[in-house]
């Protein structure tokens, strides 16, 4: 930023306020170029995060999960964190995907067990056949 | 008010109920899916039409369809045939072309979805003022006939995948008796390039996008034909192949 120009920030705008000497703009306009450009991306980041697919999503989850899973393990930032941590995050990963998969196989297991067997729908639909085609040779069906 | 008659009162209160069935090789059953289309909108009073979508049946579902036209009037059976075998999608723009209901219903015309539920179906629109209310095999006391346990463990594995990839806030997704408000079905319509089973899901998938409200109703469906039609190894790929391509583009 220009040491000749000053930024005030209105609610609804932002203003500009540059010193123009000797007829040269080009503090003031390189100021307001740099707003300009800054202000779209955080438009454009906004959007492609409400209309991330269901893809981008996980790819951003895991992402994220996984930059702190080996911050922590293999201690990036030399944070120097008490062992007891680094022990139990070291085989998170392995263990997530372990209980994942078991609640997976318990949850599709208990779907299938309970699913309806529906012997009362299929007896009426025998019984409402039979008299539907009664009544339709009645009205001149020819079946 | 409209005046009582009996069990057949009209409610006359300006929602109209268009009822799609496109079908192809249903000689048999498409007389007795309208026999019970007409019993159940008759005693609940809605107003209803039928439109049968017909793609060229070699088997003169058309004429069948002729005769039942004869019987119950023409504003009551709609025929939108077609000269052959198109997708279920044009079959749903096809046929409301001319529909005259502000709601449409889609179902199946072999029986396995039954008319008994359609009054569920509206009054759970009512309550709600739902976009779209599906039916449900997975929920409440929704069911399946006529399925073995290897059929049921695919269903629900298939399912869970679905729930788990896609999140679509509805709990059977590859089902197909469902009832839509006509406008949102156009939208949709319009937007799903998918065929099949994945042609289904992907209607939930987008009206979600879209934000549109979804309902539930738990249905009973009655399989009468997977004993002649084995779920192959084909279907379960092509299914997974969908699947997938919505995961990456929805």
């Amino acid at each position: 930023m220009h040491d000749s120009n000053t930024i005030i920030k209105f609610a609804d705008d932002t203003m500009v306020v540059g010193l123009i000497t000797d007829d040269d703009e080009t503090a003031y306009m390189e100021e307001e170029e740099g707003l300009l450009t800054s202000g779209l991306l955080a438009l454009k980041f906004h959007i492609i995060l409400f209309t991330m697919t269901k893809l981008l999503e996980w790819v951003f989850g895991i992402s994220v999960i996984g930059a702190a899973w080996a911050l922590v393990t293999f201690d990036l930032l030399g944070l120097r964190l008490p062992e007891a941590y680094r022990e139990v995050a070291w085989p998170m990963p392995v263990y997530l995907l372990v209980v994942f998969g078991c609640y997976s196989l318990a949850t599709v297991g208990y779907r299938v067990a309970t699913f309806n067997d529906c012997e009362e729908a299929s007896k009426e639909l025998q019984a409402q056949i039979k008299e539907a085609k009664e009544d339709l040779r009645k009205k001149g069906l020819k079946m | 008010m409209a005046s009582r008659k009996g069990s057949q009162q009209s409610r006359g209160d300006g929602d109209k109920y268009s009822v799609l069935l496109p079908t192809y090789n249903e000689r048999d059953n498409l007389p007795l899916i309208v026999w019970l289309l007409v019993k159940y909108f008759g005693e609940s009073g809605y107003d209803y039409e039928i439109i049968v979508i017909d793609d060229g049946s070699p088997d003169g579902t058309l004429e069948v369809a002729e005769q039942l036209q004869k019987i119950y009037g023409e504003d009551k059976i709609l025929l939108r045939p077609r000269a052959k075998k198109l997708g279920l999608g044009t079959a749903y723009i096809h046929g409301i072309k001319h529909a005259k209901g502000n709601y449409v219903f889609i179902m199946d015309a072999d029986l396995s979805h039954h008319p008994k539920f359609i009054p569920e179906f509206i009054g759970k629109q009512r309550e709600g003022g739902y976009d779209l209310v599906s039916g449900t095999r997975y929920r409440g006391d929704g069911g399946v006939y006529g399925w073995d346990l290897r059929r049921k463990l695919i269903s629900r594995g298939a399912n869970y995948v679905t729930q788990v990839l896609l999140r679509p806030g509805a709990s059977d997704l590859t089902g197909s008796f469902r009832l839509y408000k006509k406008e949102v079905l156009e939208s949709l319509v319009e937007r799903c390039v998918s065929k099949g089973y994945v042609f289904q899901m992907e209607m939930i998938v987008r009206a979600r996008q879209l934000n549109y409200t979804i309902g539930e109703v738990p249905i009973s469906f009655v399989d009468r034909v997977y004993g002649e039609s084995k779920l192959g190894g084909n279907e379960i790929v092509s299914f997974l192949k969908g699947l997938l391509t919505l995961f990456a583009t929805t």
